[in-house]
């Protein structure tokens, strides 16, 4: 680490004063004069055909300026990143109590309020779908043309059968988890803005790629995709929640026919009714074993609650199979999985994508596992780590760094698991209505898009003759500092202060198309397309330098900022001259640089697998009151294995938010949704960890560089909010012997699982 | 409904406005004056994003009219830097890279703040519970524990 | 949300508003009536501010009573050294409410008016014997606690009436109290079940105790067997435990998102043998 100037240093990030100051300006902090509110009115039903729908006496109300349904959408009723059926403005049928049925634009937000309340609809009720069961069942009504399923994926590896029946031990169980709430703090909104002159319609709209909202908005208004603008950068949180559509096309529809600006905030309320949920899973596993320890088969069935569209459910359902085995080696296995619709909630992005339902399941198993076979379980993790070059349980050469082991060495050199049982103790004894556990899990979390999805960065760099350098990405900061980790970057390959790099980002206009922000892949690919920039770069500077200093390019080199001759380094000329130089000449120095993520040497279809891996082990102490059945978490380590750190704090801070969104998922927070109807509204029954839930955290970053990731980077975004479930769960159960398979554990369960042990 | 005017100290300002009875004072400050430092998170009291200071004292502005600060004194988070210089509290949340999104910055700042401005020297557990009406759905809170404890040192003037 | 709004800053002018019109509703902190009007659960035709009245304001000793001005904030019976010494269960129960930001602006009146099963300052009042005062078109009059609650969202105040505020026998040397709340998580929780008691002793053995159970009825209930059991006892680990048990038997919890019926009536009595539990070791 000492070798970088700003590699792995604690450098501040750059938007962090403008933030602490309250001046950033969000999507949703924009109220420019002449501004309309709009409101969207929402389906009162689960699932029902639409007989009538009466927007004459919204539209007849003083003050309201537009009322638009189904016949406004001139382009696809309907969008969605993978299968755009979600529909814009339902035609004829509601599938769930998100639809939209029509948008509402007023002078004040209480009139476009009034406004929604006076559009009448009359429903044709259709059954109810509530679970996967419901919707399989023979004779249950279709929710789409083509039926219930919406997805499956089946893959493996050798022959799963024959080798369960053959292994020495064989685990079978099925885990069961909820719904989740992405719960930004910021829910989804912006505002639109259409000028009739150019053509161009502007949105801001906080969201994960704002190049795919141009594209998605394009095609539901039939309009030229370059003319419109998407600023979505800054977000005020998005965890995968705002990668697809929100507002975005309501927000274009109604400025385009009012010809103002119009803001559209979603309520917490309809945040949670209306987006995208963690999917509600149910995973079986059989696990099969050696007596020695050594894992032989898996065989894993998932089946997802997808809810009522597809959005981008089909990839998270192939990553909860393809991070179903774990890190570890495996000689057979089978993998099936199927995603189902319901009237329920969203199915869709969410941070983790798939990994956190199943690997509260998998990581469980093997503590079961160790358990029965008397072994330490990170010993037995140890034993089945895979490593660089092994072929995966999926089939796939692990071609990329490997470092799981030394993430489980870290975690059992740690003084919590070394001294745990005398941690255990000393804690039982000041507490005795609480007795405590301490508990391990790990997992491998695929970094970037998958093998067939186009996986690609653009970045441009800029220089003007006062030495300042404009870094241009269509990357969201959606608040995990990956702009300030860019300006590392560059800074660090030019050997330039990053003082002097600006960083310019998320908008179409002015930015250039570095793929979405999601799947971990942000360092990855936009590092590698800052390197790319930067080798381009250097020849030009060389050239540039040959003019200036009358010396042939090959007679020069490049090195802290400056281009010198080779045989007499006191000649030399430094960047700013050098873009003056350019300038001079009408040639502004510009550089673009570009990358595409490398991938595995499998094809599965649909994304799987895929080629980088962040390895992480998690480990929890937790305090169980035997009598209330309460679980509080009282520390926690994370080791997360990401390649290299760019910042320091960075992946402290994706480690450390991760570990409690984590813990969020596993002992309170649950959307519950009861034939198709939400019982949280808000954060009264939406229960999120407060300061004074959340554990002491320690972080211990283990790097393996990567020769193809940038500095040798993978990434880390989500990895830190993934194994933290069943660490948990695995200290429950070393605390009070009860094992939970249901999410979210809650006081309820743990004392109904204490008392039925007994 | 009949307006009311509504006489305040806004950041050390004196400040007059005409308001609907029902305007919150969180739509007041972002949606009439400017100050969209305080944000909307639930608009039910239950995330503190929307804290500023009421008399000194940290307080969801999403739950009061803007009618109620008649007479009062209101500090929002545009009110801490000095000519230029920010609070420690602000310094701290940079330095110890509190702030991944940003978006429950203003009010968990404000909300140290109502700490710090009664005590220099607070417990780990003061400092949990004087941001335990903040959700903060990045940073899982242990940066901003260390930027209020630091924070804190540098205003008791320690290291 | 719609509705005018007074500041009358007098007691009698606030009364002469509130009774004028049926649905004009008091307004202190708001962080009730607000949330109300902003879910569209509470219409107000207007607000009634009660900032600034001096008969809400204030906590003191006055014949040998204690007496809290239904003003007075949650944050402000939290700092209060008079309460710290003659109530302190009633500041452990006013410092679970919400956070510290709904704590600087709810009062202790708006919790009674509020009248939520759950409410937190509601059951250590009760456990204490508060009596409400009270002042409306017709003067003052005084209710016992227990009389003026009447169910969920509703007490016995009749139009035009404000709670002035509430006031109870200080503990003396033979007496403690607790308050134990159960919620979903440690801030921000509404609670699942909770507990308070205000026990005298006579030696070593209960004289009496009032004991309360809250959100495990449509008002805070006392845990009636337990507390007869108890009288003449001394606090053994058996004697609490048997009054624990009693008190679930007093509990009628019902099933929410939040939690069930059956887990709410069990941890009713364990809140109340965990405060007995507390009483008898600061005791020994």
């Amino acid at each position: 680490m000492s070798e970088f100037t700003y590699i792995g240093k604690k450098v501040p990030r750059i938007d962090a004063r403008e933030k602490v100051t309250g001046k950033t300006r969000y999507s949703t902090d924009l109220y420019p004069a002449g501004m309309l509110w709009g409101k969207v009115k929402w389906s009162d039903r689960a699932h029902a055909r639409i007989v009538r729908l009466d927007v004459s006496r919204a539209r007849e109300l003083p003050g309201v300026a537009a009322v638009l349904t189904h016949e406004d959408v001139p382009g696809h009723n309907g969008f969605g990143i993978i299968t755009p059926n979600w529909p814009v403005l339902c035609v004829d049928r509601v599938r769930y109590r998100g639809d939209a049925l029509a948008l509402v634009a007023a002078e004040d937000e209480e009139t476009a309020e009034r406004a929604v309340s006076l559009i009448e609809v009359e429903y044709d009720p259709l059954p109810v779908i509530d679970t996967p069961e419901q919707a399989l069942a023979p004779g249950a009504v279709a929710i789409h043309e083509n039926g219930n399923v919406m997805h499956t994926m089946e893959l493996f590896k050798g022959d799963v059968e024959r080798a369960l029946a053959a292994s020495e031990l064989v685990l079978e169980r099925t885990y069961a988890t909820q719904f989740m709430e992405h719960a930004y703090i910021e829910t989804e909104g912006g505002l639109a803005v259409h000028d009739p002159e150019t053509g161009v319609i502007t949105i801001w709209c906080g969201d994960q790629y704002a190049f795919r909202d141009q594209l998605q908005v394009a095609r539901s208004l039939d309009w030229d995709p370059l003319k419109i603008r998407v600023i979505g950068s800054p977000t005020g949180g998005a965890f995968g929640g705002k990668d697809e559509i929100s507002v975005q096309i309501h927000l274009a529809l109604l400025a385009v026919r009012t010809g103002r600006p119009v803001r559209l905030h979603w309520t917490r309320e309809e945040s949670i009714r209306v987006g995208p949920k963690r999917h509600a899973m149910t995973t079986t596993f059989r696990i099969g074993a050696g007596r020695d320890g050594t894992l032989r088969a898996i065989d894993v069935k998932v089946v997802a609650n997808t809810g009522a569209y597809d959005t981008i459910a089909a990839p998270v359902l192939n990553l909860a199979l393809e991070s179903s085995p774990g890190p570890y080696r495996y000689g057979d296995s089978h993998f099936l999985g199927v995603a189902v619709y319901t009237n329920n909630a969203m199915g869709g992005e969410f941070r983790g994508f798939g990994a956190p339902q199943v690997v509260f399941g998998v990581e469980q198993e093997l503590d079961r596992l160790a358990e029965e076979l008397g072994m330490d379980p990170i010993d037995l993790r140890l034993l089945n780590a895979v490593e660089l070059g092994d072929v995966s349980a999926l089939g796939h050469e692990l071609r990329t760094s490997v470092g799981i082991k030394e993430t489980l060495e870290a975690a059992r050199e740690n003084d919590l698991w070394r001294r745990r049982e005398a941690i255990k103790a000393e804690l039982d004894a000041a507490f005795p209505h609480r007795r405590h556990g301490v508990g391990v899990a790990s997992e491998w979390h695929a970094v970037g898009l998958g093998v067939g999805i186009p996986d690609f960065s653009n970045i441009v760099l800029e220089f003007d003759s006062e030495g300042r350098i404009t870094m241009r990405t269509g990357a969201i900061e959606i608040g995990q500092g990956n702009l300030t980790a860019y300006a590392q970057m560059l800074a660090e390959a030019l050997e330039y202060p990053i003082d002097r790099i600006e960083v310019i980002h998320g908008d179409t206009f002015e930015t250039p198309d570095s793929g979405t922000v999601t799947a971990s892949r942000s360092i990855l690919i936009n590092g590698n397309a800052i390197l790319d920039a930067v080798a381009r770069l250097k020849p030009v500077l060389l050239e540039l330098g040959a003019e200036v200093l009358g010396v042939p390019a090959a007679d020069l080199v490049y090195g802290g900022g400056r281009v010198s001759v080779a045989a007499d380094p006191g000649r030399s000329v430094d960047i700013p001259a050098l873009a003056a130089r350019a300038e001079a000449a009408e040639r502004p120095l510009k550089i673009t640089g570009a990358a595409i993520m490398a991938v595995a040497d499998k094809d599965y279809g649909e994304g799987l697998p895929h080629n980088y891996y962040t390895y992480i082990t998690q480990m929890a102490l937790v305090g169980v009151d035997t009598g209330t059945g309460e679980v509080s978490l009282i520390r926690a380590i994370s080791v997360p294995e990401m390649g290299r750190a760019i910042n320091v704090h960075g992946v402290e801070g994706q480690c450390e938010g991760g570990l409690v969104m984590g813990q969020g998922y596993t002992l309170y927070e649950e959307v519950v949704v009861r034939e198709g109807r939400f019982l949280n509204t808000g954060f009264t029954t939406y229960i999120l960890p407060t300061s004074l839930d959340v554990p002491e955290q320690e972080t211990i970053i283990v790097e393996k560089p990567e020769k193809t990731g940038p500095f040798g980077a993978k990434g880390v975004g989500e990895a830190g909010t993934v194994p933290i479930t069943p660490a948990i769960a695995n200290a429950i159960h070393d605390a009070v012997g009860v094992r939970l398979t249901e999410l979210p554990i809650t006081p309820e369960r743990v004392l109904a699982a204490m008392r039925e042990r007994l | 409904m009949k307006e009311i005017v509504v006489t305040f100290r806004l950041n050390g300002k004196e400040t007059t406005v005409s308001v609907p009875p029902a305007l919150t004072l969180l739509k007041l400050l972002r949606e009439r004056l400017g100050l969209t430092g305080a944000k909307p998170g639930c608009e039910r009291g239950e995330c503190g994003a929307c804290t500023v200071h009421l008399d000194g004292a940290p307080v969801n502005s999403c739950l009061v009219l803007a009618a109620q600060v008649d007479g009062r004194e209101v500090v929002t988070v545009e009110g801490l830097e000095r000519g230029g210089e920010l609070h420690p509290l602000q310094e701290a949340f940079i330095e110890e890279s509190a702030i991944q999104c940003g978006y429950c910055t203003p009010g968990m700042v404000m909300a140290a703040k109502g700490l710090l401005d009664r005590t220099l020297d607070p417990s780990p557990e003061e400092i949990r519970r004087a941001v335990s009406g903040n959700i903060c759905r990045c940073t899982g809170y242990t940066k901003i524990f260390a930027a209020v404890r630091s924070a804190a040192e540098k205003m008791r003037g320690g290291a | 949300m719609r509705f005018d709004y007074s500041r009358p800053r007098d007691l009698a002018k606030a009364v002469e508003l509130l009774s004028r019109d049926p649905e004009a509703r008091p307004l202190a902190g708001g962080t009730d009536i607000l949330v109300g009007a902003q879910e569209g659960t509470a219409r107000p035709s207007r607000l009634v501010d009660l900032a600034g009245i001096p008969e809400l304001e204030g906590i003191r000793e006055e014949d040998g009573k204690i007496f809290v001005g239904a003003a007075v904030t949650h944050a402000g019976i939290c700092a209060s050294p008079l309460l710290a010494a003659a109530a302190p269960l009633l500041i452990e129960g006013c410092a679970e409410v919400g956070s510290p930001q709904i704590r600087n602006r709810g009062t202790i009146g708006g919790n009674l008016v509020n009248a939520s099963p759950a409410a937190d300052g509601i059951p250590p009042l009760l456990a204490l014997g508060a009596e409400v005062r009270i002042f409306g078109p017709a003067g003052a009059r005084t209710l016992l606690l227990e009389e003026f609650l009447l169910g969920v969202k509703k007490t016995a105040l009749e139009p035009g009436e404000v709670v002035v505020g509430v006031a109870f026998a200080p503990l003396g040397p033979d007496e403690a109290g607790f308050f134990l709340k159960l919620g979903q998580r440690r801030a921000l929780a509404i609670a699942k079940v909770s507990a308070a008691g205000r026990v005298a002793f006579a030696g070593a053995a209960v004289k009496s105790a009032r004991i309360v159970l809250g959100a495990v009825a449509v008002t805070a209930v006392r845990a009636a067997s337990a507390e007869a059991f108890l009288e003449g006892k001394e606090l053994t680990p058996e004697t609490i435990a048997e009054a624990g048990r009693l008190a679930a038997g007093d509990s009628r919890a019902i099933a929410d998102i939040r939690s069930t019926a059956a887990y709410r009536d069990e941890m009713a009595g364990l809140l109340v043998a965990r405060g007995l539990e507390r009483l008898a070791a600061s005791r020994s």
